[in-house]
């Protein structure tokens, strides 16, 4: 579906202080390929080149060195006939006409993409009962929240049914409902459908409800590029005990594991797992001392947080 | 390609079409600004009639023959408005990044631009051309004249703000340059061309298109040759295949941008 193969973009910036422009590298030689009906989630820390690589993927920009072909399609050649097999919503600017209905911005953009008026009412219900936003259909964009503006623009991206949907933080800003729905809808799109779906959100708990893959890129290059579930096994290496205890624990704890002292007697150690089991470490506590006891695993937050910052 | 032709001239008059829902939907916002536009044009009736009153004549135009021009100068502007209103905001959306949603949609992307928003001030502009048009037209000629001039004269004030607007994608503030020139064209244009020496006059038929839009067509308004409205016909093509190529030359340094920003 989507083929990336040394993809570089630099961009000339002009250095104000020193009254000279300089070449920043956006992207540096990216390679990577997405199946058809992956759900992909493309994330890295802001500046790290996400934005560039999904406006070349679109055709929005164009790749100073390298190839990419999206559906059999250079982008950048023939960004017509990729524009109808691929769906864009960018969360941080709408594409809606906001004084008109979404029934009117989504007749026209399906008029648009070359559907008939009876193929583009037909296939507006079928969104309409997906998304459930029958009740809103014919109020103007203006006058919805976020969240259901957000719906709207996200039907706008696959009104002509695209096989390709690129997603640039499209629940920024949004409530948790309003978050969970949008996730669900895509979900369902990509079981329904088969769409493929290329991610990217800062809101790491968006990728695990909803993405299979995940490629970091930090800096412009791809620092890792693993199935999530590779990524939880391999990176989730330590484990957090919270433990409470009704007195202090003995100086040979103290001086084991170094537990930190959150408040009175709560104490937090983390446990690396290939170091120690957590049984050994549980069992070195006087059981008669433990009021209450929590294991974590890191969060995934935490864990890509590290990667960013190598 | 007769087919895409086709296509994009229906997609084109389909963005005009949503363009006017969406002015609709500010109803009482929209009359006002016709009525305004009607009001704002009438006073200029008023303006020549005094002058005629003291003058007799200017030249050899008459009454009838001022207020016919001035019938087509606002029909093409009426026309550029309504049909490529979104033209003129090409500075802008190459500024702020906003191409980016005209680019990711299946049109030509020259022409989706161009249509996506309309002047609502020039259906005033139309009203009150077609009226002094109905009144002050002297045959089926000059009317055929006025028709052909006015839509010759939008695509060519259509190329001339593609153009300039393009001019964002060199200059990394091109606004203020593009108002300007789009400032001296409407300056020039309200004097006869004979006041301007050779060199001014030769930017005027070249540069600032004033001559096309504005000179040829209201000489040809009194005494049509269809022969000279050939000519404006192929300048007002060539002026449209330069700007379609300066536009699509300038697309490829298009940086795009991340700023929060909504279509309206």
């Amino acid at each position: 579906m989507i083929e990336v193969s040394k993809v570089t973009k630099t961009f000339t910036v002009a250095d104000r202080k020193n009254k000279e422009t300089k070449e920043i590298k956006a992207v540096k030689d990216v390679s990577f390929c997405v199946s058809k009906g992956e759900k992909l989630a493309f994330i890295g820390p802001n500046g790290a080149g996400k934005s560039t690589m999904i406006k070349m993927l679109t055709g929005i920009l164009t790749p100073s060195q390298g190839e990419i072909t999206v559906n059999g399609i250079d982008p950048q050649k023939n960004t017509k006939m990729l524009a109808k097999c691929i769906g864009t919503v960018f969360g941080q600017r709408e594409q809606l006409w906001i004084n008109l209905t979404p029934y009117d911005n989504l007749m026209f953009l399906a008029l648009t993409y070359g559907m008939n008026k009876k193929d583009a009412g037909r296939v507006i219900q079928e969104f309409e009962k997906i998304f459930e936003i029958g009740e809103l259909m014919h109020v103007p964009i203006k006058k919805l929240s976020l969240g259901q503006r957000m719906k709207c623009e996200i039907i706008a991206g696959l009104v002509h049914k695209p096989e390709l949907l690129f997603l640039d933080e499209p629940t920024i800003g949004l409530d948790i409902v309003a978050k969970s729905n949008i996730l669900h809808v895509i979900d369902k799109m990509n079981r329904e459908f088969g769409t493929t779906v290329f991610f990217t959100s800062h809101d790491i708990s968006d990728i695990e409800k909803l993405c299979n893959r995940v490629i970091i890129i930090n800096k412009g290059e791809i620092v890792i590029d693993d199935p999530l579930e590779a990524i939880k096994k391999n990176y989730f290496k330590k484990k957090k005990i919270c433990v409470t205890l009704k007195n202090a624990p003995s100086a040979r704890i103290m001086e084991a594991y170094k537990p930190e002292c959150l408040d009175g007697n709560k104490y937090v150690l983390e446990v690396k797992n290939e170091d120690l089991e957590i049984g050994s470490v549980i069992s070195d506590f006087d059981p008669q001392n433990i009021m209450d006891i929590t294991i974590q695993d890191s969060s995934l937050e935490s864990v890509i947080a590290n990667i960013y910052h190598g | 390609m007769f087919m895409a032709v086709r296509r994009e001239i229906i997609v084109a008059f389909l963005s005009i079409k949503y363009n006017i829902m969406r002015s609709y939907t500010e109803f009482k916002s929209f009359v006002l600004s016709v009525v305004l536009s009607v009001l704002n044009n009438a006073v200029f009736i008023v303006q020549w009639l005094v002058l005629f009153g003291i003058h007799g004549s200017f030249g050899s135009y008459r009454f009838d023959d001022i207020m016919f021009i001035w019938a087509m100068a606002c029909s093409t502007g009426a026309l550029y408005g309504i049909m490529f209103g979104g033209a003129g905001t090409l500075s802008q959306l190459i500024m702020v990044g906003k191409l980016d949603s005209f680019i990711v949609q299946p049109r030509n992307l020259y022409f989706n631009i161009a249509t996506s928003a309309t002047d609502m001030s020039a259906f005033g502009d139309l009203v009150y051309s077609i009226i002094l048009c109905a009144i002050f037209s002297k045959d089926y000629r000059t009317v055929l004249a006025y028709v052909i001039l006015s839509l010759t004269g939008a695509f060519i004030l259509l190329a001339f703000h593609m153009m300039i607007g393009s001019l964002t994608f060199w200059i990394s503030d091109g606004r203020l340059v593009s108002v300007l020139l789009s400032n001296v064209m409407t300056a020039v244009a309200t004097y006869p061309d004979q006041i301007f020496n050779r060199f001014i006059r030769g930017l005027l038929y070249s540069i600032f298109p004033v001559g096309f839009i504005i000179f040829i067509p209201a000489r040809m308004l009194k005494e049509p040759d269809m022969e000279i409205i050939l000519y404006v016909m192929i300048a007002a093509w060539i002026y449209f295949v330069l700007s379609v190529a300066f536009f699509y030359k300038g697309k490829k340094r298009y940086l795009s941008s991340n700023i929060m920003s909504s279509r309206l």
